[in-house]
């Protein structure tokens, strides 16, 4: 390494991090310092990779201070796409594209502190998980700033966009991708959980001016076209069920101390058209994530324990990952007994507060403004059994097998009824309109 | 009209969230307000036993402001109007609708399940009388009143039926006769009062015969005095004959006494007639003297002189 540097191993835990500082939404934090320090950390990778490439260090440390310079010049408002391709100049490589993340930060640790030129350096390893669960670990970052945004992240709960870039870090004569972070902020905002592109946020914003007064109907019939459903013979119910779900798509924000995002219930028989409602959800919302309810437990639903090193974290379940979002779960019906109570009991509380408190081994908090789906048969129309058709409020509860206090927080509920005509005029349309219909 | 991608109507949807994330309701405040107390009407004389929907217009205040709120976002507005309070309400009113259902659902009278399913609902748990009964179910008949608080209930005192809060275990005599079955009426002795009245009819006097004391003592305190009355009520004169004045002399402890017939005792043997005149007068299980009735008297004491003048 270069003189006036030396370094020393730590392995600290992160609890050990300085105090945090206050994470300001919708806004860059650290800007140059993490880009500087992340290259910084690229040269520290590239020192103990292999020999070929310990031997073009010298020559990468000017283009270091080159890209700093770049990268100050660059600000403000910190801009991504220049912050990246000061990286490339730097890295002698072709420029790369900035990668967005929506992710929530798993876990952070300090990993090694480094004196330069008398001032410490902690180089820290970030964990992120994202909405589809994967793990992502970074390379060894040295951004303060950067640490001390993901554990905010971290201890709130909330999900994060991570700006950042993907090189080819060397090792074993082979150059693996390695995500590195640049910039963190909070998730607020819907655009950025879809990773909309400039170009398509145009081309919403033209639509929205040209379909503003009549966005509803326009809506619910591109949605027709796009799920292959026929017009004629649909049931009141089932056009007011289109209608909820792009409502629910629209929801967010209204409420101060509670989940914002609308809820919805389908109560039908089968081949109703629950399903092509869920597709809906599908579609509008920018994460969507289906859940099974026969396989449904409250470590999938809220968050499992995982064992990492010789801590227990807690690995975000279906609710915190769609925070923004929604979680379609169809066939309530089937959720198995056993996990009833526990799985009712995490509902209620991510419908009503939008966020999750696990008091479990692996403690933690998580924000989720999500926003559910569920469909569901009546028992009785499935199973033999006399008690479901007693009538009495709690034989019709246990017909829909929901407990009063879950159905009162569900915002929209409806039943699909089909009438035997309006399906039988459906049917037909669907035979003679040349198209395919699931 | 040209077909958009569905990942277009996915920006546009994330668009209008984050271009009016609040939307402000103090125009339609008013109409909102109308619209909830006129759509939350149906509901307000539902309360029932079974189903409070008291929790439900706080939430559904909460549901009303979310659909305004995301009508007005979805047509590019942060200021909401009476046609988004108009659509919020056409939304709304099927989960009314099916609250109002489930709260004013009523049993089917004329089907057997669901009418004692409903009284045992309603009384479980407790005592009711077949008038208050009948005044519950409304349509149902005195004589078939009677006859469900007998196979569901539990004759107490007052005229009154126990009801319990869940149905008894089926006892299908379909193995009438069989080994197996002789032993499990014996073993119905010991089971739950209302549970084994509808068996001891089944009893033979030799299986009653086998009876230990013990048998008619196994229950707890609680149980005693109904388990008894019960099973003795449903016992005829030649099953009574099978008891022991070992056994016998158990019974008096229990409220026999007033569920004892002439019929009843007509068949028993001198011994038994003795045991249970020796016993008349003693405090039952519940603290209450009770005399055996006057004609049972009559009756056992026929049974006795009859033995003298043998003798």
């Amino acid at each position: 390494m270069t003189a006036g540097r030396e370094k020393r191993r730590t392995a600290q835990p992160v609890q050990h991090l300085r105090p945090v500082e206050p994470c300001a939404p919708d806004r860059f934090l650290g800007q140059q310092e993490d880009l500087r320090l992340s290259i910084e950390a690229y040269y520290r990778l590239a020192s103990s990779a292999s020999k070929d490439d310990a031997t073009r260090l010298p020559e990468l440390r000017p283009m270091y201070i080159d890209a700093e310079s770049a990268a100050v010049a660059a600000a403000p408002p910190f801009d991504e796409v220049t912050a990246c391709n000061s990286v490339a100049a730097v890295l002698g490589a072709t420029a790369p594209r900035p990668a967005r993340l929506v992710a929530r930060v798993t876990g952070l640790e300090v990993q090694e502190v480094w004196a330069i030129n008398g001032r410490e350096h902690a180089g820290y390893v970030f964990a992120f998980e994202d909405s589809a669960g994967r793990q992502i670990c970074t390379p060894l970052v040295f951004a303060t700033p950067l640490a001390n945004a993901a554990l905010a992240a971290f201890h709130g709960g909330a999900p994060v966009e991570v700006v950042g870039f993907i090189i080819g870090l060397p090792a074993r004569r082979k150059r693996t991708p390695a995500y590195v972070p640049v910039a963190l902020r909070l998730l607020t905002s819907a655009c950025a959980a879809v990773a909309a592109t400039p170009e398509e946020i145009a081309e919403a914003k033209l639509l929205i001016r040209q379909h503003r007064h009549d966005m509803l109907p326009w809506m619910v019939q591109q949605l027709r076209k796009i799920n292959g459903v026929v017009s004629d013979g649909l049931p009141i119910e089932f056009e007011l069920a289109e209608k909820a779900t792009v409502l629910q798509a629209a929801s967010t924000g209204q409420l101060k101390n509670a989940n914002p995002r609308i809820h919805i219930l389908l109560i039908g028989l089968p081949a109703a058209g629950k399903k092509l409602v869920a597709a809906i959800v599908k579609i509008l919302e920018p994460v969507a994530l289906p859940a099974q309810a026969s396989t449904l437990t409250r470590a999938g639903l809220a968050a499992g324990a995982m064992r990492r090193k010789n801590a227990l974290v807690a690995q975000a379940g279906l609710l915190p990952r769609a925070h923004l979002g929604a979680v379609v779960i169809e066939d309530l019906h089937g959720l198995r007994p056993a996990h009833r109570d526990q799985v009712y009991a995490v509902l209620a509380q991510a419908m009503e507060d939008g966020s999750l408190d696990l008091s479990t081994a692996a403690a933690q908090h998580f924000i989720s403004q999500t926003g559910l789906y569920f469909d569901l048969n009546r028992r009785s129309q499935l199973k033999a059994d006399s008690r479901l058709l007693e009538g009495g409020p709690r034989a019709m509860l246990a017909d829909i097998g929901m407990p009063l206090h879950i159905l009162s927080r569900i915002d929209v509920v409806i039943e699909l009824s089909g009438d035997a005509e309006d399906a039988l005029k459906c049917a037909m349309a669907m035979l003679t309109d040349g198209e395919d219909h699931e | 009209m040209s077909s958009v991608s569905p990942r277009i109507l996915q920006v546009m949807m994330a668009v209008l969230r984050d271009r009016h994330p609040e939307v402000d309701l103090s125009d339609v405040q008013e109409p909102a307000a109308g619209a909830l107390k006129r759509l939350l009407a149906p509901l307000a004389h539902c309360r029932t036993r079974d189903f409070d929907p008291a929790a439900f217009p706080r939430r559904m205040a909460n549901s009303m402001k979310k659909l305004i709120a995301a009508s007005a976002r979805l047509h590019d507005r942060n200021v909401a109007t009476e046609a988004d309070v108009a659509l919020a309400v056409e939304i709304l009113e099927p989960k009314v609708d099916f609250i109002h259902r489930v709260a004013t659902a009523v049993p089917d009278m004329n089907d057997q399940v669901s009418r004692r399913a409903a009284i045992r609902r309603q009384f479980g748990g407790g005592e009711a009388s077949p008038q208050e009964v009948m005044d519950f179910l409304g349509a149902a008949s005195r004589s078939t009143v009677m006859r469900d608080l007998r196979d569901i209930g539990v004759k107490s005192s007052y005229g009154k039926y126990r009801i319990p809060t869940e149905p008894f275990a089926d006892c299908v005599a379909d193995t009438v006769g069989s080994e197996e079955q002789e032993k499990e009426n014996v073993e119905c002795l010991h089971r739950p009062p209302a549970e084994s009245a509808t068996w001891v009819r089944e009893l033979t006097a030799a299986q009653i015969s086998t009876l230990a004391p013990e048998d008619v003592q196994e229950f707890t305190p609680d149980e005693l005095g109904l388990m008894a009355r019960d099973q003795f009520e449903a016992l005829g004169p030649e099953q009574l004959a099978g008891f022991t004045p070992e056994v016998l002399r158990q019974v008096p402890a229990y409220p026999f006494y007033e569920a004892l017939t002439p019929p009843q005792v007509s068949s028993m043997r001198p011994e038994q007639a003795k045991t249970l005149l020796a016993c008349n007068g003693e405090i039952d299980g519940w603290g209450n003297v009770k005399q055996l009735d006057d004609a049972v008297v009559t009756v056992l004491r026929t049974i006795m002189s009859g033995a003298a003048e043998r003798n």
